[in-house]
C-alpha cells in the first residue's frame, strides 16, 4: 500500500482536505505531488465522529488542521483526490 | 543588556528564596532551571541499579518504564489503563528511597506557593506520573519539543496554556547525552518539518542564533519550557538515566498538575 506523510492544508469539507506532502514512502507504486487531496475514509483521531460523513468542516479543521498525518492510501477517485485512511504519526516530542 | 542564554543554576537548598526564577524560564529569558543536588546520589545509583537490571520492550526506539501520554495520543483509554497499571511498577523502582516524584512535587510547592500541586486527573482518571527514560550507548533524542497543546488535543491537560518539563538526572553519561537547548519555539508552521517517526529535522532551527549545551550532575534537578526546541546528544559512555514530568497550570488557575 502506498503511503504519504504531510501537513493538513486547506479543510474543504468535512472529510476532505488538502495535504501537503513532505515524505513519500520508498517503494510507493505512484507518484504524488506537493499537494494531494485527501478523503478521509478511516481515521484513528478519536475526537472525530465514527461516521465521517457526519463530520463537519469546523471538526476537521479544528481536529487536524496543521497536523502532521500519514495517509495510507487506498485508491485514487475520478476526480483525483485519494480515498485515505488518515493517523497521527510519530511524535513531535515526548 | 545581556544576550547571553544561560540556565539558572540554584542549590536545592535556595529554592524558597527562587520563586520568580520560573517565570524566566517560562517566558524563555532562561533555557533552564538547574536545581542542584536535588536527590541523593546514593538513591540515584540504587535507582540506576533497578533500571539496569529491568527488562525492557525491544519496539521502543529509547527503552523507558512508565507511561509516555504522547506515545497513546489515538488511544486515551489505553493510556489511562497502561497508566494504572505501571504505578506499582515505578513505585517499586523508588521502594525505600525517597520517593522523587513526591520531592518534586514539594519542590513545586515552594516555587508555586500560591497553587495546589496534584497529579492531573480526568473524568475520575489519573495520569501517569514519572517516566524513567534510558538512554544507552549511541542513543540519542533529535530536535523535539514537548507539549500537549497542540498534539494532545483530546487530553484534559492539553487546555493549560502554560506547560513545563521537569528532569531529575538519575544517572549521567560520563560522554555524551548532554541537552540542548535551542531559543527557538514551536510554532504550528514548523509541522512541515516534522521527521515520520520522532521530533523535526535540523532546519526547524535554521533561523536559531542561540543555543546552549547543559549537562546536568546526578541527582540535580532541571526544569525547563519544553515548547523550545531541544535535543540530546548521543550518549557516549554508561547509560544515561532520567526521571521525566510534565507540569501545567494556567496564570489565574489554582492548581498545578503534572504528568508524564
Amino acid at each position: 500500500m502506498d503511503i504519504i506523510w504531510g501537513n493538513v492544508g486547506k479543510v474543504l469539507s468535512g472529510n476532505i482536505f488538502e495535504l501537503n506532502v513532505t515524505h513519500r514512502k520508498n517503494g510507493n507504486k505512484k507518484d504524488y505531488s506537493e499537494i494531494e487531496k485527501i478523503k478521509v475514509i478511516q481515521t484513528d483521531i478519536m475526537s472525530l465522529p465514527a461516521d465521517l460523513n457526519e463530520c463537519t468542516i469546523e471538526q476537521l479543521e479544528q481536529n487536524l488542521g496543521g497536523s502532521f498525518v500519514k495517509c495510507e492510501i487506498k485508491d485514487r477517485e475520478s476526480d483525483g483526490s485519494l480515498k485515505s485512511v488518515v493517523s497521527h504519526s510519530g511524535q513531535g516530542g515526548y | 543588556m545581556n544576550l547571553q542564554w544561560n540556565p539558572i543554576e540554584i542549590d536545592y537548598n535556595e529554592i524558597g528564596q527562587n520563586k520568580k526564577t520560573i517565570e524566566k524560564i517560562i517566558t524563555g529569558e532562561s533555557p533552564a532551571l538547574i536545581i542542584r543536588n536535588f536527590y541523593n546520589n546514593d538513591s540515584c545509583k540504587t535507582i540506576a541499579q533497578r533500571v539496569e537490571t529491568k527488562t525492557f520492550e525491544n519496539n521502543e526506539k529509547i527503552k523507558k518504564i512508565g507511561v509516555s501520554l504522547v506515545s497513546f495520543i489515538s488511544r486515551k483509554s489505553e493510556y489511562f489503563v497502561q497508566a494504572d497499571a505501571l504505578r506499582k511498577t515505578i513505585r517499586d523502582l523508588f521502594s525505600d528511597l525517597e520517593d522523587p516524584r513526591k520531592k518534586i512535587h514539594t519542590a513545586l510547592q515552594a516555587l508555586f506557593p500560591e497553587k495546589q500541586i496534584t497529579i492531573a486527573v480526568e473524568n475520575g482518571k489519573k495520569y501517569a506520573c514519572g517516566v524513567i527514560r534510558l538512554h544507552e550507548l549511541g542513543d540519542f533524542a533529535s530536535i523535539h519539543r514537548d507539549n500537549a497543546r497542540f498534539e494532545a488535543r483530546s487530553f484534559g491537560v492539553s487546555k493549560f496554556p502554560i506547560q513545563l518539563s521537569t528532569v531529575l538526572y538519575i544517572q549521567q553519561s560520563k560522554k555524551g547525552g548532554e541537552l540542548v537547548l535551542h531559543k527557538k519555539s514551536w510554532k504550528k508552521s514548523d509541522e512541515k518539518f516534522r521527521n515520520i517517526d520522532f521530533g523535526y529535522s535540523r532546519d526547524v532551527i535554521a533561523d536559531c542564533t542561540q543555543s546552549v549545551r547543559i549537562k546536568p550532575n546526578q541527582g540535580d534537578l532541571v526544569i525547563i519550557n519544553p515548547i523550545y526546541y531541544h535535543e540530546i546528544l548521543p550518549v557516549r559512555a554508561n547509560n544515561r538515566i532520567t526521571l521525566g514530568l510534565f507540569l501545567a497550570f494556567s496564570r489565574h488557575g489554582d492548581k498545578v498538575v503534572t504528568w508524564s
